[in-house]
This record gives C-alpha cells, sequence and structure tokens, in this order.
C-alpha cells in the first residue's frame, strides 16, 4: 500500500511537532492509554528516522498503526462485517460521515467510557474521520480495506458510541 | 456542559490529547540531526573511526598487552595456556584473590541500554541498580551504555565492540533494557525490559552462578 500524499520531504521544526502530535493522537485513538501511544509514536517515528524519511502524515499513520498491529493481537481488532441492509449504500459520491450531526451534551468521562468500548480500529476511524477530516477513501488508504468496510465501520462505531452513551447517561 | 455534535465531541476528545513537551523535543531532535539523513544509521560505516579514537585504541592495545605479560609471568596461566583459578571459582572468595580469573575477563557482562528518549528507561534501571548490588560480587561486569544521541550510539559501538559483545547492539534505537550476556560464546541469557522480566534475569543468573547464594 502507497500512502497517497505529497512526499514533502521537509524538515522543519514546526512540521515536525505538528506530524509528531498528530502521530500521538492517531496512536492514542489506537491504544486509548497515554503510555502505549507514547511508546507506538516513538517506534514508528523512530523507524522512519532509520529509513531517513519521509516525513509525512501518510507515512507515520501507516508505521504506527503496523506496530499497533504487530504489538497486539489482530483478532482484537475489528473483524471484516459484511454490510447489511441497515448500513450507507455506497452508491453515488462520498458521503458526510458526520451528516447525522445534532447537538448533544456529553461529560468527558462518560465520552472516555464510551469510546473505551470501541475497537481501536473503530475509535481510530472515528477520530480520523471527525478529527483529521479524512474522507472514507483515505481511511481505506491508511487502512488497506475496501471503502465499504470503512463506512459500515464507522457507521457502526457511531451507533455503537450513541448506545454506550444512553447507556451511560442512564446509568447516572 | 454545551451542547455540540458528537463529531465536535469526539475531535475534542483527541484534539485535547499531546505527546510531552520533552519527548516532543527529544525526537523532533533526532529527526534533525544532520548524520542521521541520507544514509541510515543502522550499520555504521568505520569511516569515523578518526585519527584520535585510534591512537586512543592503540593505547589500550598496548596496555592490554603490558597486562597480559605481566599477568602471564605470575605464574596464573600453564604452559598450555589454559587458565588455572587460583581459587574455586564463585565461592565467595573471589575478592580475595586481585588476579582471580574471573575479576580479569568476567564471565557475564549485564548491559543496561539507556537513553533518555526511552520511555521503559525508568522502570529498567531501579532493576539494574538492585542487580548491580546483589551481584556486584560475582563476576559480572555491569555496563550502561548510553545511546541518547548519536555520540552515545558511537561510544556504545566502541565499547560493545571492543568488549567482545558487539551481537548486544546491533539496533542503536533499542533501549530501556537489560541484556545479559555470556562472554565465551556471546550469547544473551536474558534480556529485561520491565519488572515483570525480573524472575527470569534473576533464573538466567542463578543458572549462570550457581554458587550464588
Amino acid at each position: 500500500m502507497e500512502p497517497k500524499e505529497n512526499r514533502t520531504e521537509t524538515t522543519s521544526d514546526v512540521d515536525l511537532h505538528l506530524l509528531l502530535q498528530r502521530g500521538y493522537r492517531f496512536a492514542f485513538s489506537l491504544t486509548h492509554d497515554e503510555t502505549a501511544a507514547e511508546d507506538l509514536v516513538q517506534d514508528a517515528w523512530l523507524s522512519i528516522l532509520r529509513a531517513a524519511g519521509p516525513w509525512t502524515v501518510a507515512y507515520l499513520l501507516t508505521a504506527i498503526r503496523n506496530r499497533f498491529i504487530d504489538q497486539w493481537r489482530r483478532d482484537r481488532l475489528v473483524g471484516f462485517e459484511p454490510l447489511s441492509d441497515d448500513q450507507p449504500r455506497l452508491v453515488g459520491g462520498e458521503p458526510d460521515l458526520w451528516s447525522d450531526g445534532h447537538e448533544i451534551g456529553i461529560r468527558a468521562r462518560a465520552l472516555k467510557r464510551a469510546l473505551d468500548q470501541l475497537s481501536p480500529d473503530e475509535r481510530s476511524a472515528l477520530y480520523l474521520s471527525a478529527a483529521e477530516g479524512y474522507t472514507a477513501q483515505e481511511i481505506a488508504n491508511l487502512f488497506d480495506k475496501p471503502r465499504g468496510t470503512i463506512l459500515s465501520m464507522v457507521f457502526r462505531a457511531k451507533e455503537k458510541l450513541r448506545r454506550q452513551l444512553r447507556f451511560n447517561a442512564g446509568e447516572r | 456542559m454545551r451542547k455540540k455534535s458528537l463529531r465536535d465531541h469526539v475531535t475534542q476528545f483527541y484534539k485535547k490529547r499531546s505527546l510531552p513537551d520533552a519527548k516532543v523535543r527529544r525526537l523532533v531532535g533526532l529527526a534533525q540531526q544532520p548524520t542521521l539523513k541520507g544514509s541510515s544509521p543502522m550499520r555504521p560505516s568505520y569511516k569515523f573511526l578518526r585519527p584520535a579514537a585510534m591512537m586512543g585504541l592503540a593505547a589500550s592495545i598496548a596496555l592490554l598487552m603490558v597486562a597480559t605479560v605481566l599477568y602471564l609471568r605470575s605464574g596464573h596461566v600453564t604452559s598450555n595456556g589454559t587458565v588455572q583459578q587460583s581459587m574455586s571459582v564463585g565461592h565467595g572468595e573471589l575478592v580475595a584473590d586481585p588476579l582471580s580469573a574471573d575479576l580479569v575477563t568476567p564471565r557475564l557482562v549485564a548491559v543496561k541500554i539507556h537513553a533518555d528518549w526511552c520511555a521503559r528507561t525508568p522502570e529498567v534501571a531501579p532493576i539494574f541498580d538492585d542487580m548491580t548490588t546483589k551481584y556486584g560480587n560475582q563476576p559480572i561486569l555491569f555496563v550502561t551504555l548510553d545511546i541518547t544521541d548519536d555520540t552515545g550510539r558511537r561510544q556504545a559501538r566502541y565499547l560493545t565492540e571492543n568488549l567482545g559483545i558487539s551481537s548486544v547492539y546491533d539496533d542503536p534505537f533499542e533501549s530501556g533494557m537489560v541484556k545479559l550476556i555470556d562472554r565465551q560464546d556471546g550469547q544473551v541469557l536474558a534480556v529485561l525490559t520491565g519488572e515483570e522480566q525480573r524472575p527470569r534475569m534473576e533464573g538466567a543468573l542463578a543458572q549462570a552462578l550457581p554458587s550464588h547464594p
């Protein structure tokens, strides 16, 4: 899989800081553990260093994800579930992964607990689409999975998240 | 509690996270080291062996030779070259004879690989200190390699090459661990990267030093 992105080989100070933080947040979305995310982003960073670059988001995120998969057993990642009727249709243009965004109030701890319930792949896909603005196709390229799988994964993850948040709210 | 969309909540949740500044500085600093750009630092060539280093090496070899000659003349070695141990090894009497074979060439080397940017280092360091206290009188050489920067990595390579344990340091970015090496065959007997491997390390030490109490 060739990460698609302009391969800018600049190693300017600001770029690297930003790159590192983006890598760290992605690693955190996978592990949901600060220390593990630090280790992960550091390992990935050093692997790029050993290969003498390139210092791009796509390479860093791919390196982080590959390392994560190496470290954790593959079966802990989300399975490849086939699409069913209640999932978004794949025809047409690029759908907005967050089109149904109605306003809700959530406490940070409840959100953390709800996100903890998701699989690493679901969490990182949610993170990439929400915070980094990745399209389903871009996530599919990064994860090396079909775009349809990503669409259904994000859809499922959001459903799980809402259900969990409602559950947590009811618990209180 | 302001109302926002789920997307905003998720975004905010993750954007709040950031890698600690100290670590960012170290990793960015590593990426900006001019020597690491271009060629891979994995297998450094020896073209950087500068005259000063060569002289230092020559001096240590000369010193070693003088020491060997003195040692041979002191009668601890038989005519066929095998070392006669002046005392039975490891019965707590090693310190009694400063020229005991074990003191000159320890059988084991415990190497701690340290790097400021390594997250495991703080966990490994106290275990290594404990080992040094507990086994300091045994025929073990305790060595710390600091591979935080380029200079440290170069020195680490010199040291391991000269100790004949170059296999221990085959990855310039592998840190936060203690490796126990048998000097006779260069075999790594145990690797410790955290508290959970302590029993294994102790086991390896007990096996290699059967006389230890």
